[in-house]
């Protein structure tokens, strides 16, 4: 039953209703019983009183016959019937109807017609009753005249021959009927009705005018078949009635006793009874209902008690159930009650496992969030400083005094910590790194704090009864008043300023939002060249190089250009860090080598044929599945390919570098040394290296006309790379004098903001154009400068 | 029957030689074919017949005896005188109001006796003013060829040839005036006649009146 939602109710429902039930069927066979019983007495009283009025009737009739008879036997009657002495029958006729006070009577003759008495309507139909009688004997009957019944006696005169009849009537109107009713025992209301010629049952108005005749004829007819009392409707409610035959004068005509009583008169006298069954019926229903309510409830409130507990468990408060039975639902609230106290202990040694440190028995890091949370709940109006302390060296001091000390150091520190604030919140937030947590603490007082701490704890410090050693810290501290970070980033920022102390060397550091900035920035940055290496946004720009012995220009460096929709030109150099630090430079330099060799052959279309140089990562060196990769690019080009390699790549891993770049040269492609002189150098590696081509950073070249040392670096150089066979390109070549001089000194190649900017494909062809045109200034610098494509 | 042997003697003696004379059998029984008793059988020829004086000259009794009459019916010709002796010890009181012949005799005690002589044709019903129960019929014919049927329901009349009216009468038939009529001719050998009538079966000396 999914109406119910409550299970008391649910059982108080069944149960009442059930009852319910029960009791109305026993209402019903109640009803039924007393009304069958009722019925079936009323029924003998009605047949009893029915042969009553006939025994009546008979003992009425019988008198009548008797004087009817005595005056058929007189003899002077007889002689005066015969001898057609109608004054004289007429006058003993009347002398006895006055004696015997009889309402109608008349005498018959010998030819059938009513001769003395009653000449009407009535003599009529009595005459024409007996005129078909064949009796020797008296009859007697019923009969009717329009409904309204009689009783009648007649008596055959007889001489011996039959002379006529004496009949003698009675009429049986209501006051009759009454006189009868009064013999009863109960009120019993009786009738006459004949039988019309159509078969309809009438009677006198003042005995029927109760009944629909149709249905009243209909009822009689069933009850003279059935011979039983049965109900029948009558304006005066459901009646009791029979019918019974009577005997008629007239064998053509039918008559019948109809007896009838109220139904509602017959069960007056089991109302009480019937009444009293109903209040009984109505106080079991309501005891019934009460009683299992009570128990409904006294059965739902231990589980509703245990409802109540199982949610306050699952809500994380304690949920116990007072017992206050001993049976079944006891048991189980005692199962519940074990059940919450082990789940409750087991969340305790869960939430100590969780929010402590296990070597040490410091809070961790998660505590510490919480103990965070929690003052932010109270409100941090006055301020809170989070303090991280890196511990130095912490893996050294490990390694070196072993684990157990380690941590016993912790301990001591913290012992120090808490000396110094009473009520600072401490936690190990990392292997090295504590977590302290100040509140109140104004913003002025965040570093003077943090000096606190470092002098307390930079100096020797016994770690043990014979041990002591000397610890470094260093502090990141983030302080916050009205601001409303997580208490997650509140620790995060904390540890990024330990992070930038560290890298500054400053020992302590507040948090810098600029540079925590930056660092988002350049996440950002690396989302967005992931997204222009994706959409092939990063551009190929080329610096062309001029050749001092061929006076034209040979070759060209292809630059990495970024022009981002929001930022504009991005500095290649940082974007290039993050790809190298990212591992998008794969990506990136396989762009430039495609670019690049699709460039190439496009110049050599329009009739230039240059070689293309391109940097080629340190970073890439080492990684064999990318060299072959870019060889394969590589493979594809029209012209020379010369990738521009840093001797600080070959340095850091000299064997997989060597190995790479022998491949390359094998391969057909050059390999030139780029920024040479700025990073590490190494004559040994330098001999190695089996490079085409050395460029000369352009610090030196910049400073060449200026500084003598510069101008004897560079020539000693450009000696040592010929030497060496290599030819030598000087970068950042931008006055005329530079120009010069590097030509005096023996440089093969000049590059630089003098000789050109570097410029977009399409700009460079126009250039190369222009510039064929000036072939014969070998010996000058070229002074096309500035030039734009139109 | 016994009455009938010297009726007919008296008559074939009386008639010998004036007209051939046929023997007519009549039977009278009920529709049901019972034989009944107590009919009288009359034979009148179609141009009259004269009753002999001896014929009326005969004594004819309805005597009472055991608080009856008898016999129950009693066919005379008209003319006739009838005894009506008692033969009871008790009183009796004889009377008639039939039409054709109305009398009393009132109270008589044993050993004496009546006589009226019925001069018309017809039905007189006899009755005992103090015993209802007593009854008789006279039938009083206009013929001299009668019989009255035995518990065999059966007569044979010697009637002349020729054209007539045979009739039976009977006190319970039901037909008018307790009478069936049949008009048929005689020839030398006359067919048996029967006559199939309703009567009353309950026997009216068993009623009370």
């Amino acid at each position: 039953m999914p109406i119910f939602k409550r299970l008391s109710t649910k059982l108080a429902v069944m149960f009442g209703g059930l009852f319910a039930l029960a009791l109305l069927l026993i209402a019903l066979a109640s009803y039924m019983a007393v009304v069958s019983y009722a019925r079936t007495s009323v029924q003998k009283e009605l047949q009893a009183s029915a042969s009553v009025f006939k025994r009546i009737w008979t003992l009425k009739s019988d008198a009548l016959q008797t004087n009817a008879v005595l005056l058929s036997r007189d003899f002077g009657f007889k002689s005066a019937l015969a001898t057609q002495d109608a004054l004289t029958v007429e006058s003993a006729f009347d002398n006895l109807q006055a004696r015997l006070n009889v309402e109608a009577g008349l005498v018959i003759g010998s030819d059938g017609k009513p001769m003395a008495g009653e000449q009407g309507p009535l003599g009529q139909n009595l005459a024409n009753a007996l005129r078909n009688k064949n009796e020797f004997g008296a009859v007697n009957g019923i009969i009717a005249i329009d409904s309204h019944p009689y009783q009648a006696v007649a008596a055959p005169v007889m001489a011996p021959d039959r002379l006529g009849w004496v009949v003698f009537a009675q009429r049986l109107d209501d006051n009759e009927m009454q006189n009868l009713q009064g013999l009863s025992s109960i009120p019993i209301k009786a009738g006459i009705l004949t039988q019309t010629r159509g078969g309809l049952w009438l009677g006198p108005q003042e005995q029927t005018s109760d009944y629909k005749p149709s249905s009243l004829s209909f009822f009689i007819d069933k009850s003279l078949q059935s011979k039983a009392a049965s109900m029948v409707s009558s304006s005066h409610g459901t009646m009791i009635a029979v019918a019974t035959p009577l005997p008629n004068l007239d064998s053509r005509q039918k008559s019948v006793l109809l007896l009838s009583y109220p139904l509602g008169a017959a069960l007056k006298s089991y109302q009480p009874l019937l009444a009293a069954l109903l209040g009984i019926g109505l106080f079991g229903l309501c005891m019934v209902v009460a009683a299992s309510l009570y128990l409904a409830r006294n059965l739902t409130r231990p589980i509703l008690a245990l409802k109540d507990a199982a949610f306050a468990l699952r809500d994380g408060k304690p949920g116990q159930v007072r017992i206050t039975t001993h049976d079944e639902m006891a048991d189980l609230a005692s199962a519940f009650n074990d059940m919450a106290i082990s789940i409750e202990d087991r969340e305790r040694d869960i939430t100590r496992l969780a929010k402590s440190d296990m070597a040490t028995g410091l809070p961790n890091r998660s505590a510490f969030e919480d103990h965070i949370g929690a003052l932010r709940e109270k409100g941090i109006e006055n301020g809170v400083v989070v303090v991280c302390i890196g511990i130095d060296r912490y893996a050294h001091i490990r390694a070196v005094w072993g684990v157990s000390y380690a941590h016993t150091l912790i301990g001591r520190l913290q012992d120090i910590l808490i000396r110094i604030f009473a009520n600072a919140y401490i936690a190990r937030l990392s292997a090295d790194t504590l977590g302290l947590c100040l509140h109140p603490c104004e913003a002025e007082q965040a570093l003077p704090l943090a000096r606190a701490i470092a002098a307390r704890l930079d100096k020797r410090i016994k770690v043990t009864e014979d041990q002591s050693l000397d610890v470094m810290v260093s502090l990141g501290v983030y302080h916050m008043a009205n601001a409303r970070p997580t208490p997650d980033e509140m620790i995060e920022r904390a540890l990024i300023a330990l992070d930038q102390a560290r890298a500054g060397k400053a020992r302590i550091a507040l948090f810098d939002p600029r540079i925590y900035s930056e660092l988002a920035d350049t996440l950002l940055l690396t989302d967005q060249l992931y997204a222009a290496l994706a959409s092939k946004a990063l551009q190929v720009w080329y610096q062309p190089k001029f050749s001092y012995r061929e006076g034209r220009i040979i070759s060209v460096e292809a630059l990495v250009r970024w022009n981002h929709p929001e930022r504009g030109y991005v500095s290649p150099q940082r974007f290039v860090q993050i790809a190298e630090e990212t591992g998008a430079i794969r990506d990136l330099t396989t762009q430039v080598l495609q670019t690049c060799i699709a460039d190439q052959g496009r110049l050599k279309s329009a009739g230039f044929d240059l070689d293309i140089s391109i940097n080629y990562s340190g970073r890439l060196l080492s990684d064999e599945a990318y060299n072959a990769q870019a060889l394969a690019i590589c493979g594809q080009a029209v012209g020379q390919i010369c990738l521009e390699i840093t001797e600080t790549a070959v340095i850091e891993d000299p064997k997989i570098g060597l190995a790479a770049i022998n491949t390359f040269v094998e391969r057909g492609l050059e390999i030139s040394i780029d920024d040479f002189g700025t990073g590490l150098s190494s004559l040994a590696y330098l001999k190695q290296i089996p490079a085409h081509e050395l460029k000369i950073d352009r610090s030196f070249i910049m400073e060449i006309e200026s500084g003598q040392r510069d101008a004897l670096l560079v020539r000693s150089a450009i000696d040592l790379a010929h030497g060496l066979g290599m030819k030598v390109t000087a970068e950042g070549v931008e006055t005329a004098a530079a120009f010069t001089l590097l030509q005096s000194m023996g440089c093969d190649i000049a590059q630089g903001y003098g000789i050109a900017r570097p410029m977009p494909f399409g700009d460079l062809i126009l250039f190369l154009n222009d510039f064929s045109g000036m072939a014969e200034t070998k010996t000058q610098m070229p002074t096309y400068r500035n030039r734009k494509a139109l | 029957m016994k009455h009938l042997f010297p009726v007919l003697g008296i008559l074939l003696f009386a008639l010998g030689g004036r007209a051939t004379a046929a023997d007519l059998t009549v039977a009278v029984n009920s529709p049901s074919g019972k034989p009944v008793a107590f009919a009288v059988v009359t034979w009148t020829p179609a141009g009259g017949a004269v009753i002999p004086a001896a014929e009326k000259n005969r004594a004819f009794v309805m005597a009472q005896k055991d608080v009856r009459f008898t016999p129950y019916v009693l066919a005379v010709p008209a003319g006739a005188t009838v005894a009506f002796p008692n033969l009871d010890r008790v009183n009796h009181h004889v009377y008639s109001f039939s039409p054709v012949q109305p009398f009393q005799f009132p109270l008589y005690g044993k050993g004496k006796s009546h006589t009226m002589t019925f001069g018309r044709p017809g039905t007189v019903a006899l009755g005992c003013n103090i015993h209802d129960s007593m009854s008789a019929y006279i039938r009083v014919v206009d013929t001299p060829y009668y019989a009255t049927t035995g518990a065999d329901g059966r007569v044979t009349l010697n009637v002349p040839e020729g054209a007539g009216s045979l009739a039976v009468w009977q006190p319970t038939l039901e037909a008018p005036e307790h009478q069936s009529v049949k008009n048929i001719t005689l020839g030398k050998m006359a067919a048996a006649q029967t006559f199939s009538i309703k009567v009353r079966q309950i026997a009216p000396t068993a009623g009370q009146y």
